[in-house]
């Protein structure tokens, strides 16, 4: 029964896929958009019920290998499912966070030609995130990871007329490329090690490998090398330093696809990999100091390029990766829940968010300039408060979910205790200053002030279709956290991994609210009333030194022209290898002078078989005469 | 120096400066000639070795049949040879190489102890015909058959490579003829198709 | 006296002179012919010898084999000189290179 109803959520969500993609005009949009949206509530339905069961049943690890895909003399890769703690609970939120921005979709995307395409697409990320979250082997992991990869790049590229999302399309599917080409180099160093795709089979295997005895690599042992390999694959899908580059201009995409894949579920694939994987990186130690860092200096520099964007939809993008960068540093100390937490809550909050500014920016006619915006608290009050509450836990507000999960990640960080962990932890508070800056600057600059963009009285709230799923979001971001104590009591994962110290829900609260983050909070708050309220930023700005910082940000620390200068690198490289080597050495020498060579040594041999008899005989004679000297001369 | 001695110079002699004169003669018939002049001495030293049967199957087969042949194609083609010997730098090299070949050949034997084995006209019992006869159809009777097919498919081999290019010869062929009618022939034009 | 070391000498020097015969040979593929005949004749000649030598009569039936092939060997070659004839008008062996690809 249970193992149908798991089978039966991806095969919902592909057939809703297909049945979009392949539709007859005869389907309206509307219905094949309540079509696609009834599939996914069904097996988030599903989803739920497995959840239920994975977390009422102790050690319950629902596992089996339906599917015998290949089989080469010992190694096997099956395509199965393996549902524990972890991958029950990233279901519900995938398929609820899919589910809301199907709702969500129908009315934003009403008046596109192309609307079962993107309902197609939408069906089709679900089911490889699914594909990818169920998996129960490394290689069907990497065929969703592929599959999630491709329908970004189709979904940033939606507007494919549009120059600027074909280039960030292309940008997107480039630097993922980069880290996909890593992840597999990881996979297969963990299959030689561990002898298997199978988490099952590779844990256990693990519990044979000697750790202590490991060959060593250039002052890393083979553990490490694999993982950073690995963690490189999730660097660029989870947008890490410095392969970050494309998740801001990823925000071509329509609004819901950065709700959902940018913000609450792809992204978060490089996350639940580690975590996934979690048994394997706690062997890699050097590694996962390497994450901490990456995690900590993500988390605090691109949220401050967030304080100087003007593009509500990257403003939010930056402060995607900016929380992403605080998952990555949880994982860096091992305490894999906790990222998973911050996960977890993050993905309402963060979708949440996109989806508010898609409201705005559908009400303001897909204008996207914060500076064109302001005062829309009185016209959007709906999208203003679920906006507010998007906000509110994203600067981890006292008892919104925000607060629990990033409370979670300092405190965690702190209690650590060694040299790196503390400057992470500093770096993180700084961060969290940041973060309560560039949020609040946001809505202030939105919804409070004046209107800078002409006549205020012409927007108006959207209809129902679109409020709703900001309404159910916002109530999730706002009670998600108070189940803090399943992920640090509880052992979510197949292998417990971390204790974490907990003492009970309120002295947790109380413990948080009297932290350093509370500090920062504040701070954060009254810097961004007095330079965004009150309107202070340009004269602050004219210091010259905040100038030339704002400069130096605003560039967004030339990530970008390090790629292309990498490419015009590369580009060079080639052209010399295609002028210099490929036509001068390989062509002319090799390809062509070679047969060139052989042709004029031919002319010799040639003259040889002259197709006279006797000289045919003459060497016969010869070659006899020639054998017959040396016997002759080793037999005297 | 006996009289078999006197009698092997003499033959040997003979057969290497015909020998020497068919290789560089230009007139084929003449070569032939010569040929023959060879087989012949060659026969009697073959008989010196008391190989009677061979040394006359070598004059009745070979110079009374294979030299007949060839003489009788000579004949039939009506060749004009020109200079045998066309350039010296071939000469020389093949000259070169036969004498290789010979001291060669000559150190082989000089190297192998043959000074005191002779070779005499012994009188025997039986004749040379009657052992080979007797050796023949015992024990290689199989390769007796298999000479004597061999000898057969020569001769319709001989026959079939010139068989070829028939309709070359003008003649007539009868049943064609009996075939033909004057419609095949004739044409009767109009004045407007001249 | 004359010693078996005499005939093997014979047989030598014809064998090599019918070899010089078949390079020397340019314009007549007749005289190649029957520089092969010479040469069969000298290889019989040393296995007259030799069967001599060894008083075993074997070798005297192999000539005889030898003189048999011989025999059908140079009537199909005849046969083929005359229908090269045939075809090209001239059996100057310097004009055949047919064999040259």
């Amino acid at each position: 029964m249970l193992e149908n109803l798991i089978i039966s959520i991806p095969i919902l969500l592909v057939l809703s896929s297909a049945v979009m993609g392949f539709s007859s005009s005869k389907l309206t949009n509307i219905n094949a958009g309540i079509i696609s949206s009834i599939l996914v509530f069904i097996s988030f339905i599903f989803s739920l019920v497995i959840f239920y069961y994975s977390f009422t049943n102790e050690n319950s690890i629902l596992y089996d290998d339906f599917y015998q895909w290949i089989s080469i003399s010992g190694l096997n890769i099956g395509m199965g499912y393996l549902i524990d703690k972890l991958s029950a609970m990233m279901m519900v939120v995938v398929l609820l966070i899919s589910f809301v921005v199907h709702v969500y979709s129908i009315g934003y995307m009403r008046d596109e030609k192309d609307f079962k395409r993107f309902f197609s697409y939408i069906a089709l990320f679900t089911f490889s995130m699914i594909l990818l979250v169920m998996s129960n082997n490394l290689i069907q992991l990497f065929i969703g990871w592929e599959g999630v990869g491709l329908v970004s790049y189709l979904l940033i590229g939606f507007f494919y007329k549009k120059e600027s999302a074909i280039k960030a399309n292309l940008k997107a599917f480039l630097i993922n490329r980069i880290g996909d080409m890593f992840f597999i180099i990881g996979i297969i160093m963990i299959f030689v090690l561990l002898d298997s795709f199978d988490y099952k089979t590779m844990f256990s295997n693990l519990k044979l490998v000697d750790i202590s005895n490991l060959e060593y690599y250039y002052g890393f042992n083979y553990i490490d090398i694999a993982c950073f390999f690995l963690f490189i694959g999730a660097m660029a899908k989870s947008a890490q330093i410095p392969l970050h580059v494309w998740l801001p201009d990823s925000m071509e995409g329509p609004t819901p696809i950065s709700a959902l894949i940018h913000a609450a579920t792809m992204v978060t694939a490089g996350i639940f990999m580690v975590a996934r994987l979690s048994p394997v990186y706690i062997y890699a130690e050097v590694t996962t100091d390497f994450i901490l860092i990456i995690g900590a200096l993500t988390a605090l520099f691109i949220g401050v390029i967030a304080i100087f964007d003007n593009d509500i939809k990257k403003v939010i993008a930056y402060s995607t990766i900016s929380q992403l960068g605080y998952m990555v540093s949880a994982l860096g100390i091992n305490a894999y829940t906790v990222s998973f937490f911050h996960l977890y809550t993050h993905a309402f909050f963060k979708a949440l968010l996109f989806l508010c500014a898609g409201s705005v920016i559908m009400s303001l006619h897909h204008n996207q300039d914060i500076t064109k915006m302001g005062g829309l608290r009185k016209r959007l009050p709906i999208t203003h408060f679920c906006f507010l509450v998007g906000t509110l836990c994203i600067i981890g507000f006292p008892l919104t979910s925000g607060f629990f999960s990033k409370d979670l990640i300092l405190e965690v960080m702190l209690y650590e205790n060694t040299d790196l962990s503390f400057f992470v932890y500093i770096l993180l508070l700084i961060g969290a200053l940041v973060t309560t800056v560039y949020s609040l600057r946001l809505i202030f600059i939105v919804f409070y002030g004046t209107y800078r963009g002409g006549d205020i009285k012409k927007i108006h709230e959207e209809s129902f279709v679109i409020l709703s799923p900001l309404i159910i979001l916002a109530t999730l971001s706002l009670i998600s956290g108070f189940v803090i104590h399943t992920f640090v009591e509880l052992p979510i994962f197949m292998f417990g991994v971390k204790e974490i110290h907990y003492e009970g829900l309120l002295p947790f609260i109380s413990h948080g609210v009297l932290s350093p983050a509370s500090v920062t909070l504040i701070a954060g708050f009254f810097i961004a009333k007095h330079l965004y309220l009150d309107n202070k930023e340009i004269s602050f700005l004219s210091n010259k030194y905040f100038k030339k910082i704002s400069m130096i940000i605003k560039s967004k620390y030339k990530f970008d022209e390090f790629f292309l200068n990498c490419s015009d690198f590369m580009k060079a490289t080639s052209y010399f290898a295609a002028t210099k080597f490929d036509i001068k050495i390989i062509d002319s020498f090799i390809v062509n002078g070679l047969p060139r060579k052989i042709n004029k040594l031919s002319t010799y041999f040639k003259s040889v078989s002259s197709g006279y008899l006797y000289h045919y005989a003459f060497l016969i004679v010869f070659s006899l005469v020639v054998i017959f000297g040396i016997i002759l001369a080793r037999v005297l | 120096m006996d009289i078999i001695s006197i009698l092997f110079y003499l033959v040997t002699s003979v057969v290497i400066i015909s020998s020497i004169g068919l290789i560089i003669v230009n007139n084929t018939v003449h070569a032939a000639l010569l040929l023959v002049l060879i087989f012949f001495n060659t026969a009697v030293l073959w008989l010196m070795m008391n190989a009677e049967f061979l040394a006359i199957v070598l004059v009745l087969v070979y110079v009374g049949a294979v030299l007949v042949l060839f003489l009788f194609v000579i004949m039939l083609l009506d060749i004009q040879v020109k200079k045998t010997v066309s350039k010296k730098l071939y000469l020389l090299f093949s000259v070169t190489i036969s004498a290789i070949m010979f001291a060669e050949l000559y150190l082989v034997i000089f190297y192998h102890d043959f000074q005191n084995s002779t070779v005499e006209i012994v009188n025997k019992n039986t004749s040379n015909t009657y052992e080979i006869g007797l050796l023949l159809f015992t024990e290689h009777i199989f390769s007796f058959e298999v000479t004597a097919f061999i000898l057969l498919v020569a001769i319709i081999a001989a026959i079939a490579i010139n068989m070829t290019d028939r309709q070359r010869a003008l003649r007539q062929d009868p049943g064609k003829q009996i075939l033909e009618t004057k419609e095949k022939r004739l044409k009767i034009l109009k004045d407007d198709e001249l | 006296m004359i010693t078996m070391t005499h005939y093997l000498v014979f047989s030598a020097l014809l064998f090599c002179i019918s070899v010089a015969g078949i390079f020397i040979n340019r314009k007549n593929i007749l005289l190649l012919l029957m520089s092969i005949e010479l040469m069969l004749l000298s290889v019989n000649t040393n296995f007259i010898i030799f069967s001599n030598y060894s008083n075993d009569i074997t070798g005297q039936v192999f000539v005889f084999f030898i003189l048999a092939v011989a025999a059908a060997e140079s009537a199909i070659g005849l046969a083929i000189i005359v229908s090269l004839f045939r075809a090209r008008n001239s059996l100057e062996i310097n004009l055949i290179n047919k064999l040259k690809g």
